[in-house]
């Protein structure tokens, strides 16, 4: 059985960690966030047009580089990968993610899904859907159309999220639960089928996670 | 020196890290006239096949690497570079591959998700002289198809069925995970692999320890 997936977020800002201080280097960030345990790394950056920082991080990383950013051209895409990102990481509504997975391969294209809990059940707010979307019928539409894997954020989180983890765990891919920090709707996420978690890195090191995580009975990598 | 196979299919700058960090002597070579005059060659990648096979080939490597390998150069697959390597793949139907290690590279599943993207624990089959135990370890995995064991596979994994983790034929050799992202543990075994290959330390490294 696969070892539940722990990777800290970094929010990057111009090419440098956000609110890191002197230390603001990504590549130093997250070779410290590796020896602490990480089992990738996923960074959020607020452009992709300045892959530099990008290859100095994944020329110093053993653990995979995920790239979240505003992807505003194919070039900044191809961009990212070619510098070390394993992995780009699309916002709805992923007009790139098609032509992404065939070109690059289905594995290095992920998409992030932002669901809301209203009263007609989990809703995604997308662009061309005023009205939103059933969150798992968007999840199977993405899976089709070449998702990797898909980054579920839900709101709530809980028991309530945990509800809608496992429903995503019958796609036919992987589900990550993006974390806003707290234990025990994390835990919850994973128990209920989600292949890890992404979490703000600094409350927690990611070998505090998997110590917390492992005493409920989760298969984490030591 | 170490010959990285620079074929357009995934980035090498993670792998070339990996060796900086390891203090082995690499470089890339897009044709197989660039490519160094001893030492094992790298064929990593990562994507579709059919684009792989079809820049392999324009560029020479596709008819050049079964000769070098068959001169005795020693050949490293990684990941798409092992499915390469190997006699053909469901992903390709109509081609075949390089067929310096047999077997068929099938699609994963039933029974994981797919594409497997994940740490998994890998399993000790055979033992090899040239290559460390990998017992109980956990090793990153990236990848849809894999290459269906055999008596001869070194090392297995599982994810919905078993599948080759490390394949050896004579000084070709084949590994599903990514070693370059498998932590200390994947680093500590790309550095023995290549060294059994006969990758050779940067320079001034091996200037420093005599």
């Amino acid at each position: 059985m696969d070892a539940k997936r722990i990777i800290p977020v970094v929010r990057v800002q111009a090419g440098r960690v956000a609110g890191g201080g002197f230390e603001s280097r990504p590549a130093d960030w997250a070779c410290r966030l590796e020896m602490e345990g990480a089992d990738g790394i996923l960074f959020q950056a607020d452009t992709a047009a300045d892959p530099g920082w990008i290859r100095e991080a994944a020329g110093s990383l053993s653990v995979t580089l995920a790239l979240e950013a505003p992807f505003n051209s194919w070039a900044e895409l191809e961009a990212a990968l070619e510098a070390g990102a394993d992995r780009v990481i699309l916002a709805a509504p992923a007009a790139l993610l098609t032509a992404a997975a065939q070109t690059f391969g289905r594995c290095h294209v992920a998409v992030v899904v932002e669901a809301v809990l209203a009263e007609s059940g989990w809703r995604v707010e997308l662009p061309s859907e005023p009205d939103g979307r059933d969150a798992m019928d968007w999840m199977r539409e993405l899976e089709q159309r070449g998702a990797g894997e898909i980054l579920l954020r839900t709101s709530p989180e809980g028991e309530a999220g945990a509800a809608l983890f496992q429903e995503a765990a019958g796609l036919a891919l992987a589900v990550l639960c993006l974390s806003s920090g707290d234990e025990l709707p994390a835990a919850e996420a994973l128990l209920h089928g989600a292949d890890g978690m992404a979490f703000p890195a600094g409350r927690w090191t990611p070998r505090q996670w998997k110590t917390a995580l492992g005493a409920r009975g989760l298969t984490i990598r030591d | 020196m170490i010959t990285l196979i620079h074929y357009g299919t995934g980035s090498l700058v993670a792998l070339e890290g990996a060796m900086d960090r390891l203090g082995l002597s690499h470089c890339r070579a897009a044709r197989p006239d660039q490519a160094a005059a001893a030492g094992p060659f790298v064929l990593a990648g990562s994507g579709p096949m059919d684009p792989a096979c079809a820049q392999l080939k324009a560029a020479g490597w596709w008819r050049e690497l079964p000769q070098l390998a068959a001169d005795g150069r020693a050949v490293l697959g990684i990941n798409l570079g092992l499915h390469l390597l190997a006699e053909g793949s469901e992903e390709s139907p109509r081609g075949t591959g390089l067929g310096l290690i047999p077997g068929i590279v099938r699609r994963l599943g039933p029974g994981g998700k797919v594409p497997h993207w994940g740490w998994s624990p890998v399993r000790q089959q055979r033992d090899h002289p040239l290559f460390p135990e990998i017992r109980g370890g956990w090793l990153f995995f990236a990848h849809s198809h894999a290459l269906e064991p055999s008596s001869e596979t070194l090392s297995i994994a599982v994810h919905g069925r078993p599948f080759s983790v490390m394949e050896c034929r004579g000084r070709t050799v084949g590994i599903q995970a990514h070693l370059e992202k498998s932590g200390c543990f994947g680093l500590g075994l790309l550095g023995k692999t290549l060294a059994g290959l006969g990758g050779q330390p940067e320079p001034e490294l091996n200037a420093g320890s005599n």
